[in-house]
């Protein structure tokens, strides 16, 4: 299964992305700040983060360029940001996994690209986890209560 | 009043005595013209000259012929005396014998006539014999050329017995006759006379010339600059008087000349003045001004070019304009602008230097000269522009800010929105929760709308206050009602400490609320986990004191005047992480001035902050009209009136509508 590491700060946006990242099928792991975030990608080392640009602590930038730095085997990067300095983020980067997805933003756009990226480094044989189940964008979901209800 | 019209004025004749001028009328009016007069007297004295001469020597002739013939009469008289001693022998014979001897004595002595005359006068006996018997005066008038003698004769008693009288023809000298000479002699005597006259004239008719040479000479020879000292004052004569005119008109046209000198001098003055004035002007211009001529060389740079540009030279002018500043890369820019390909007439360039550690951003402004005909050349003006782009770097930054603050409750009413129409949540609790997050992020959304609309309306002075009686007391607890649950999602302790009884007050309801959710906002947003947040309010009487207590991050002493500027935000990465407007703390302030009051703050970076909001208690006052600001109960029954006002402090600045 495919592992997400979501640094997201709004956890409003926060939960509505995991819902439906797991809905598709992706393991979710959420954090609200860009410390916690550089912390749990070691502790569950994620194939895929996605991750806000303002955060406490410390910004979606600094957190991507730490994850890529520290890595070990291809991660693919998402920043979900408003600001359109970032659209070129992943030729600054110098790693065509670093995509920018600008807010407001779509989930089932979103989920896409989570996929697209998921297929582009399955394709380099170096994803060690299958997506488990369907990942056709909305299709087979379920309304589970994410928030516990 | 012209200077030739006071010289005409001041220098008009004085009054002459009519006879006087009459006597000049008379003997100049015949010659006509005045420079006929000295021709004129010239030949008259020559005249009077030669008459007087010549009846001197009429005189001097009449003189030397009474002097020969007194000589001759007093030789003659001694030759006759010797017939004295005869005459009785004559007088006593007959006369005829007595006439015989007469016409002897004249053949013996050559005379003219000879007589003997009886004391009565009768001519006893005469060498004419005709003439005896008759008066002896015809013998007087025998005519020129006789020299009449006589010798008395006496007998021997003593007794006289008559007059021996000879005539003696005198062969005198050439010369005139006594009466000739007696004219002559007048004549002379009168041209004597003429001569005084006219010397008196001629001397009274030169003086005035005279003193007019006197003056000239004393004037060239440096004796006399003033033209007041060579005036002729005790002379009233037409050529003094044209002279004085003369001088005068000299003395108006030196004073005119002097005058143009001095005014020349003021104005050249001036024009100095005017220029150091200008200099001293523009050195106290903030923006530093260059002027370069077509040589690309200093004509003129103020103090504030100096400083901006980091002038290194003591006296630039003169000197190349590309090669002043200690930054070679201004000197570039300079060299670029001022150089006579530049195309435009006018630009502005902006070049930031870095010195000390302190980069300045410099707006280059230049504008090429070019008069014709007339040297070219170029004026920089040099603006230090690091406000204005701090301000626009403000202003970007609040853009980002703005439109991430709009991003984000937009992305969540869009995901939140899409996951409803997806119907992937079939659950109807977490669908309302759903609509809660949108409605929420909605409200949100608008209140962000509001924080902007309403610093906009502060800053161009059109925001208005619905002036109304406020329940203070329920608007504090609003307010901490509003962000409680914020507080304890950030785990902060909010505390409230209110007196007994709050005043009510007069104001806008809604901004009074913006004021306390934005400080209660920030004081949670800026304090970390386990923090507390007190809300207390405090009556002092005039004043109500709302303050704020937090023990969040804190605001460095150096930031705190710039706090309640808008769009400003700390520097600091622990404030830069979360999220603002930077128009918060800017809005309460203005809001709090409009209702009369102030907020202000205090802290300590690391340890919290105090912000105290200070709001006017209107005393109850019994204005008939009924348009106050008070806690009255009549007021509360009034009509909510609006504000309006510009931020200013005081109600004074407040327009009540």
């Amino acid at each position: 299964m495919t592992r997400i590491l979501v640094a997201e700060d709004d956890r409003h946006l926060q939960r509505v992305i995991s819902l439906w990242l797991e809905r598709n099928g992706y393991q979710v792991h959420c954090r609200g700040d860009g410390q916690a975030a550089l912390q749990a990608f070691h502790e569950v080392s994620p194939d895929i983060l996605i991750t806000d640009v303002n955060m406490p602590e410390m910004d979606g930038v600094t957190l991507a360029k730490a994850v890529l730095a520290q890595s070990d085997r291809p991660v693919g990067v998402i920043i979900l940001s408003c600001r359109v300095d970032m659209i070129g983020i992943g030729v600054e980067l110098g790693d065509q996994r670093v995509i920018h997805h600008a807010k407001p933003f779509s989930p089932s756009r979103l989920i896409e690209e989570v996929e697209a990226l998921r297929k582009e480094i399955a394709d380099q044989g170096q994803c060690r986890a299958e997506v488990s189940g369907q990942s056709q964008y909305g299709r087979n979901w379920h309304g589970r209560n994410l928030w516990g209800h | 009043m012209s200077s030739a019209q006071e010289v005409q004025q001041v220098w008009e004749p004085g009054p002459e005595a009519p006879r006087a001028r009459a006597w000049r009328q008379r003997l100049l009016a015949p010659w006509g013209r005045s420079e006929e007069v000295p021709r004129v007297w010239g030949l008259a004295l020559v005249a009077c000259f030669a008459g007087g001469l010549f009846g001197l020597a009429a005189v001097a002739a009449t003189f030397h012929q009474g002097v020969l013939t007194e000589a001759l009469a007093r030789d003659k008289a001694r030759t006759l005396r010797k017939y004295a001693c005869q005459a009785g022998a004559w007088f006593a014979g007959q006369a005829s014998e007595a006439s015989r001897e007469m016409g002897r004595v004249q053949g013996e002595h050559g005379l003219e006539y000879c007589a003997l005359v009886l004391p009565e006068g009768t001519v006893f006996a005469h060498s004419d014999p005709s003439l005896a018997g008759t008066p002896a005066v015809a013998m007087g008038a025998q005519g020129g050329g006789v020299l009449p003698l006589a010798e008395p004769l006496v007998d021997a008693t003593g007794q006289p017995v008559g007059t021996f009288q000879a005539g003696y023809r005198v062969d005198l000298p050439p010369g005139v006759t006594r009466r000739t000479g007696t004219w002559l002699g007048l004549v002379m005597l009168g041209s004597l006379g003429l001569l005084l006259v006219l010397y008196r004239l001629l001397r009274r008719s030169l003086r005035p010339l005279c003193k007019v040479r006197d003056r000239l000479l004393a004037h060239n020879e440096g004796m006399e600059s003033r033209l007041s000292e060579l005036l002729i004052e005790d002379e009233r004569d037409a050529i003094a008087d044209s002279w004085n005119h003369i001088l005068q008109a000299a003395a108006a046209l030196r004073s005119t000349l002097e005058g143009m000198e001095s005014q020349r001098e003021l104005v050249e003055a001036l024009r100095n003045h005017d220029s150091s004035q200008a200099k001293e002007a523009l050195d106290w211009h903030p923006d530093g001004v260059l002027l370069v001529d077509e040589f690309g060389q200093v004509c003129l740079m103020n103090k504030a070019c100096r400083s901006l540009a980091r002038v290194r030279e003591e006296q630039p002018v003169g000197k190349p304009a590309a090669n002043l500043s200690r930054d070679a890369e201004l000197n570039q820019v300079v060299e670029r602008l001022t150089s006579s390909s530049a195309k435009s007439h006018q630009a502005t360039v902006y070049h930031t230097l870095t010195e000390d550690g302190l980069s300045t951003t410099l707006a280059i402004t230049v504008a090429h000269i070019q008069s014709e005909p007339g040297p070219g050349g170029a004026l920089l003006v040099f603006r230090d522009a690091s406000q204005q782009k701090q301000a626009e770097k403000a202003r970007d930054d609040f853009l980002h800010q703005v439109t991430h603050e709009f991003r984000t409750p937009l992305s969540n009413i869009r995901a939140y929105t899409e996951t409803l129409m997806e119907g992937i949540l079939e659950d109807k609790d977490a669908q309302r929760e759903c609509l809660n997050v949108i409605n929420s992020e909605a409200a949100r959304l608008g209140r962000l709308v509001e924080d902007v609309l309403t610093a906009s309306q502060l800053e161009v002075g059109t925001a208005r206050l619905r002036l109304s009686e406020v329940d203070l007391e329920r608007l504090l607890q609003q307010a901490v009602q509003d962000l409680q649950a914020t507080a304890d999602e950030m785990s902060v302790e909010l505390h409230v400490t209110l007196p007994p009884k709050v005043p009510k007050i007069r104001g806008d309801k809604d901004r009074l609320a913006v004021v306390f959710n934005n400080l209660l906002g920030n004081a949670i947003k800026y304090t970390d986990s386990g923090g507390s947040v007190l809300l207390a309010c405090e009556d002092r009487g005039r004043d109500l004191e709302i303050t704020v207590t937090d023990t969040g991050l804190g605001i460095a002493e150096e930031e705190q005047p710039r706090v309640f500027d808008k769009f400003f935000r700390s520097s600091s990465e622990l404030v830069e992480s979360r999220p603002g407007t930077g128009l918060g703390l800017a809005t309460a302030r203005q809001i709090a001035r409009l209702h009369g009051g102030e907020v202000t703050v205090q802290s300590k970076l690391g340890e919290g902050s105090r912000f105290t909001v200070t709001l006017p208690v209107y005393e109850v006052h019994a204005v008939s009209s009924g348009r106050t600001l008070g806690t009255t109960e009549t007021s509360a029954a009034e009509k909510p009136g609006e504000t309006t006002g510009h931020g200013g402090p005081g109600p004074q600045t407040r327009e009540i509508r």
